[in-house]
């Protein structure tokens, strides 16, 4: 996001300052710069532009720092920070972070603090927005051990086998799934899937696709949403639900094809979409998108993103999505999962709520499990929940129903609300609200 | 005032003469919260990038209508593309690429 785009929505910004000063010795013809007589140079110059740099509580250096901490103090382990040689004056803080070998600073200003960095043109070179990642995938879990036989530590978490009891599998109900594709050929998956469908990068629908997985992801976000036990191992929130499943995210992620996607998933008549993917940075454009789709009684339930705090993706950024960070077995925040304050208008934090998202076993293609940890993951348990509700009140406006989910949601005490947000849902409590 | 992905806009002032462009379009509908039926849409889509060709005398590449969404993609001249910009049913607009 540009540093402007940074100001508008959080009230600050990660910035990447090069200083200026330096010494330059020739060398073979051309000039290059003397590292040792320019780190001596530029720590002086550091250490007195770090007053231009502000620790804000919400920044992601910050949030990362006490994530961190926590970590620490759970596993018992002491903090040891290596401070740089030439970055003696500058130690490491959650408001800035000195380069010496680069000349470089990394931190957070306010626009008072951006506009004291332009202005120093002698010592400053360049003031740039600290660089985005792109996608980054779900993290592989290295198993030793596989599967634990029995319901998984998700679904149990989040009370899903009490609806089980009530008779509520999500029969009847279908769920958009737009993704890699799946699987139709994994025994959890078999005859699971109701629709399959494939994009270009313009949103035009392809003819003769055959149902596949480009990937791995989508067969995984499938299993989490409506598979069935695999040998003795149950992982899918609603096994009696359908997919209306597409290939909109390999090969280009781009808006077209995730437009292409919704739009035939509305006519295919879903009632819920599970979108584990996302675009960097905020696209309000989408926002329209996401309100036509609450408009026909269909709720966006999106994956906020895997870069950690003060990061979110579009569309789950948006005010319209019901958006899903995640967390582990122990109650902890998942230290990778997205959040993000926003100005607004409206003022608000993403995700909206929280589900287990960490180590998860599901269905990939060739017929195997596999563990995976992303906010892709934690996002079809929470699909899969609305599903589960919308068969028991499919005369509920999906509104009513997202309410419900919300209103069941409790916060772990060791999660922070501009993490965690209004914390993970109970199903039998939602269930109860309806 | 149509929302407009500054990342468009940009596209289309760095385009050269001829140069092709890919956007995604929605449509504003009447009433605010009753949204345009699917035939209502292929219908304004058509309308709204008839009326931009003639303006600048050039037939898009293609044009996708997503009905159920109330919205368009296309790939076309940056010409029309700007022309799309200013047409009166246009609610957002942006650049199709990640």
């Amino acid at each position: 996001m540009t540093i402007k785009g940074q100001l508008d929505t959080q009230g600050h910004a990660r910035v990447m300052v090069a200083l200026r000063p330096n010494k330059k010795r020739s060398l073979e013809g051309g000039f290059m710069v003397s590292l040792s007589e320019t780190i001596d140079l530029q720590q002086q110059v550091a250490k007195d532009l770090s007053k231009h740099f502000k620790r804000f509580a919400n920044s992601r250096a910050a949030l990362l720092g006490k994530d961190f901490e926590a970590f620490l103090v759970k596993h018992k382990q002491t903090r040891e920070v290596a401070v740089e040689a030439g970055a003696e004056g500058v130690p490491p803080s959650p408001k800035v972070t000195y380069f010496p070998n680069l000349g470089v600073m990394l931190g957070t200003v306010d626009e008072a603090g951006l506009a004291a960095l332009k202005a120093d043109r002698k010592r400053v070179g360049k003031v740039v927005a600290s660089p985005d990642f792109s996608l980054i995938p779900p993290v592989t879990e290295s198993a030793l051990a596989g599967p634990a036989p029995g319901v998984s530590w998700a679904l149990s978490r989040l009370k899903i086998p009490a609806l089980w009891e009530k008779g509520l599998h999500g029969e009847g109900v279908l769920i958009g799934h737009l993704d890699t594709g799946v699987d139709p050929t994994h025994p959890a998956l078999a005859g699971k899937i109701d629709a399959f469908a494939e994009f270009d990068f313009l949103g035009q629908r392809m003819t003769n696709s055959i149902t596949r997985d480009t990937r791995y992801h989508g067969s995984h976000t499938a299993g989490l949403l409506v598979g069935a036990p695999v040998g003795g191992v149950t992982f899918g929130v609603a096994p009696g639900a359908k997919l209306a499943s597409s290939i909109v995210i390999e090969g280009g992620d781009i808006p077209a094809r995730v437009l292409g996607g919704l739009d035939w998933c509305v006519g295919q008549g879903v009632r819920v979409v599970n979108l584990s993917l996302g675009l960097p940075g905020h696209d309000d454009e989408f926002s329209v998108i996401l309100t036509l789709l609450r408009q026909r009684n269909i709720l966006p339930v999106v994956a906020i993103g895997n870069e950690g705090p003060q990061t979110s993706r579009s569309p789950g950024n948006l005010p319209e999505s019901l958006s899903v960070g995640a967390f582990d077995e122990l109650d902890e925040i998942w230290l990778s999962s997205s959040s993000e304050q926003m100005a607004g208008p409206p003022a608000r934090t993403a995700p909206v709520l929280i589900a287990p998202g960490v180590g998860l076993f599901s269905s990939v293609p060739g017929g195997g499990l596999r563990a995976l940890s992303g906010t892709s993951m934690a996002t079809p348990h929470i699909a899969g929940l609305a599903a589960l509700l919308v068969q028991y009140r499919p005369d509920l406006p999906i509104q009513k129903i997202e309410e419900a989910i919300i209103a069941s949601c409790k916060r772990p005490s060791a999660i922070s609300s501009l993490r965690g947000n209004h914390g993970a849902p109970d199903a039998l409590e939602a269930y109860g609200r309806l | 005032m149509a929302k407009i992905d500054p990342r468009l806009t940009q596209a289309i002032d760095e385009a050269k003469d001829g140069a092709s462009l890919q956007a995604v379009f929605t449509l504003r509908s009447d009433e605010p919260d009753k949204p345009l039926a699917p035939a209502q849409t292929e219908a304004r889509v058509k309308a709204v990038v008839d009326a931009a060709s003639a303006k600048v005398s050039r037939a898009p590449n293609r044009v996708v209508v997503f009905p159920n969404l109330q919205s368009f993609s296309i790939d076309a001249n940056a010409l029309l593309i700007q022309n799309l910009l200013d047409a009166e049913h246009i609610e957002t607009a942006t650049l199709n690429k990640a």
